[in-house]
């Protein structure tokens, strides 16, 4: 099986535009989230403002998401790298590996349910959006 | 609109619902997938047993971890689902035996498992032991299930006809 390559531009644009969607979307449910965690905003945030290793290390692992979910539609071979194709990989990557997860360790944690749906929810979007930018500028 | 309205309608945009997803999980190898299963409750009793104490540490609160029915049925669950979706993308990235199997999964953990729960953690201000220690538990079970997906299908149990032609993951070239 040929592989398509990877378009590292691509993978850079496709982490950028889901970490601006995750601060959108951690921005609009933050209450819900902090709801869901049992915690105050003071306990999250002794000094009054997020930790900024937090993004960091947020836009690295979405990074190498992004380089992996190229990756892997790459391998569908080449003429294979469209949006369909991509968006319907992140979907079964999603559904199998970080739903999975995110399921079983909040059930260990005695995790409240909303906090799997905001986190699963952040995830679906995550990776949908990352298979629409990368589907859309190709290899 | 009956069903059969609605199947040629969605066929004529492209869309072969029953066949895609029966292409998808044509593979269904059900030995396997027991047999993971069992491999991966095993491993997670034998891991969580050995770093327990560090992981009740890290999550801090009273009666976590304990054994309830519908916390190991949604855990098993999981795994079914997970270890399905692995054997879909081994087939799919025609790396198909047991090197094949540890191969894919070790990519999936790294780009998917790890790094979503290193997020997810690190937002939740936990310990870093705390990431380390569930991200650990995922790499030794989907490598795990990936051995046991890839020798199935290299010794033929539970696959109908003969075992597949089976080839080691070629190195692969990044274009541009």
């Amino acid at each position: 099986m040929t592989f398509a390559g990877i378009n590292h531009l691509a993978v850079l644009a496709a982490a950028v535009v889901s970490w601006i969607f995750g601060a959108v979307w951690y921005g609009a449910l933050g209450k819900q989230w902090m709801a869901a965690l049992g915690k105050t905003k003071e306990e999250l945030m002794p000094g009054g403002q997020p930790n900024p290793v937090i993004f960091v290390v947020s836009f690295i692992a979405q990074l190498i998401m992004a380089e992996m979910l190229a990756g892997l539609i790459g391998h569908l071979g080449p003429g294979q790298f469209t949006v369909k194709n991509a968006v319907i990989s992140a979907l079964f990557i999603w559904f199998g590996f970080v739903l999975t997860v995110l399921v079983t360790n909040h059930g260990f944690q005695h995790a409240k349910r909303e906090l799997t749906v905001i986190d699963g929810a952040h995830w679906l979007g995550v990776m949908v959006l990352q298979a629409l930018v990368l589907g859309l500028i190709g290899v | 609109m009956d069903l059969t309205a609605l199947e040629a309608k969605l066929k004529a945009i492209g869309l072969d619902l029953p066949a895609q997803l029966a292409n998808y999980v044509s593979h269904i190898n059900s030995a396997a997938i027991l047999a993971a299963l069992i491999a991966g409750w095993i491993v997670g009793w034998i891991y969580y047993g050995l770093v327990g104490s560090v992981w009740k540490d890290s999550v801090g609160t009273g009666k976590v971890g304990e054994f309830t029915p519908r916390r190991q049925i949604f855990g098993g669950i999981a795994q079914v689902i997970m270890t399905v979706m692995l054997g879909s993308f081994m087939q799919r990235l025609g790396y198909l035996g047991p090197y094949g199997g540890i191969h894919t999964a070790w990519l999936l953990w790294l780009g998917f498992v790890m790094t979503t729960i290193l997020v997810n953690y690190a937002n939740l201000g936990k310990r870093l032991g705390l990431a380390l220690i569930d991200s650990v538990h995922w790499l030794l079970v989907l490598t795990v299930m990936g051995l046991i997906i890839g020798s199935f299908n290299q010794l033929g149990i539970g696959v109908s006809g003969a075992p597949a032609a089976i080839s080691q993951p070629v190195a692969t070239t990044t274009g541009g």
